[in-house]
């Protein structure tokens, strides 16, 4: 059984959702598309695309192969139940890449990328990293390769992910009642996108919100904090190529000034905002700061 | 390179191109202008805790400068956002074209950002601060 390429038949799907986004969001007057902004993260996906095409998807599979062939499972057949248990699993293991993504500088480093937009609508899905095949921040999924999954279907899933990730970047979309119980919408993933301090570091799923809500880590959104998208320190470009190596630029910076290993592998691994001296602040850090002036006196409503 | 991968990318850059061409199109090229107002609240959100002893606003609206007793705080417009960084009085780097006060950071993230002064005498007293 062959898995097509999804992202690569749903890019025209994509076009057609941010035409329609685009022009529903000017007569509404609700949202934005800056025109340098949606350029720059239009091309922040393509630049992906052209990555996964040039090597990024080969070193991939091969190290999936790799894994594969020391599989627990030997002969997993493939039909539709296989897939959907792949697929959730999969979906497990995302949780896990991109906690660790928001909590580890080294991974942090490419997925920075996909928040660095302080606009929040269709094409901040298509904002991706051009370095994070290289960083390895796809060992994650290995464990399904070592299950038995064949490569194609981990591979697979991944795509069907990522698709289904592009729609909830709107702001278009309220709360969508029960589904809000399982699936990540378009109001848990806004939280995610937020840098207001209650929402730091939550709502990490990619398909199933149920495992932020079995790990702690789930934020609802709330009537009175509107979220404000963006990164803490916010760039001041729109340049493609700061966009895509600015925090490896800032790890090799803070490297140099490094003076012992810890401080090496502090800068390298440690959570975002990490320094020597703390004269950074981590959002772990900003989180505390703003609860001691206060600011989680109310508890958040369930949703 | 395949003929179809070869389709794949032709049909993305020319979604790019139509998709920032309708963008343009529908009013989507906008410079924020900053005031006073609205850099005051940008640092009230982004640095709560540092209090601006004076304030440079730049004519033009495309950026302010906080000044504190040892650090700044540039707020400077990006689009249609604004964005901020703090940093320390002593590495600043800073010069004066008569009207014009040009602030760079050692932040390659962040642009040479112009404060307009509006005149010689209003640019010689902002340079008097800012030394």
């Amino acid at each position: 059984m062959t898995f097509p390429d999804i992202v690569a038949y749903a890019v025209p799907a994509f076009v057609l959702l941010i035409v329609i986004e685009m022009i529903v969001v000017r007569a509404r007057g609700r949202g934005a598309y800056e025109t340098r902004d949606t350029m720059a993260s239009l091309t922040m996906g393509f630049g992906n695309r052209i990555v996964g095409l040039i090597g990024g998807g080969a070193l991939v599979y091969a190290v999936f192969s790799v894994v594969y062939q020391y599989r627990l499972i030997d002969e997993i057949p493939v039909t539709w139940w296989v897939v959907l248990v792949c697929f959730i699993l999969d979906d497990l293991a995302y949780y896990w890449f991109h906690r660790i993504a928001h909590e580890r500088r080294w991974f942090w480093a490419s997925h920075v990328v996909h928040h660095s937009s302080q606009h929040y609508n269709l094409s901040t899905a298509l904002r991706q990293t051009w370095t994070g095949k290289f960083s390895f921040s796809f060992i994650f999924g290995l464990p399904l390769a070592l299950i038995g999954f064949p490569p194609e279907m981990v591979i697979f899933v991944g795509g069907v992910n990522l698709v289904y990730q592009f729609w909830i970047h709107t702001e278009l979309v309220d709360r969508l009642g029960p589904i809000e119980w399982i699936f990540n919408t378009p109001s848990h993933h806004r939280v995610h996108h937020a840098t207001n301090p209650i929402y730091l570091d939550s709502n990490y799923a990619g398909t199933l919100i149920i495992w932020d809500r079995m790990f702690g880590t789930f934020v609802p959104e709330l009537e009175r904090e509107r979220p404000r998208y963006g990164i803490i320190k916010n760039l001041g470009t729109f340049n493609p190529l700061m966009i895509a190596f600015h925090e490896w630029i800032g790890i090799l910076k803070d490297l140099r000034s490094a003076r012992n290993i810890g401080e090496v592998a502090g800068y390298l691994f440690g959570p975002p905002g990490w320094s020597p001296d703390g004269s950074r602040l981590t959002s772990a850090q900003i989180k505390s700061r703003w609860a001691q002036h206060g600011g989680d006196r109310s508890d958040p409503p369930p949703v | 390179m395949t003929g179809n991968l070869f389709v794949d990318l032709l049909v993305s850059a020319g979604g790019i191109l139509l998709l920032v061409g309708l963008s343009w199109s529908l009013g989507g090229w906008n410079n924020r202008v900053i005031t006073l107002a609205s850099a005051r609240n940008r640092l009230k959100t982004d640095e709560p805790d540092f209090t601006a002893e004076d304030w440079l606003v730049s004519v033009d609206g495309r950026a302010a400068l906080a000044l504190g007793t040892l650090e700044i705080v540039l707020i400077f417009s990006i689009g249609d956002k604004m964005a901020s960084r703090r940093a320390a009085r002593s590495s600043l780097y800073w010069d004066r074209e008569t009207e014009l006060i040009n602030i760079k950071l050692d932040d390659p993230t962040v642009p040479l950002v112009g404060l307009r002064a509006g005149s010689t005498d209003i640019a010689a007293e902002w340079a008097r601060l800012l030394n």
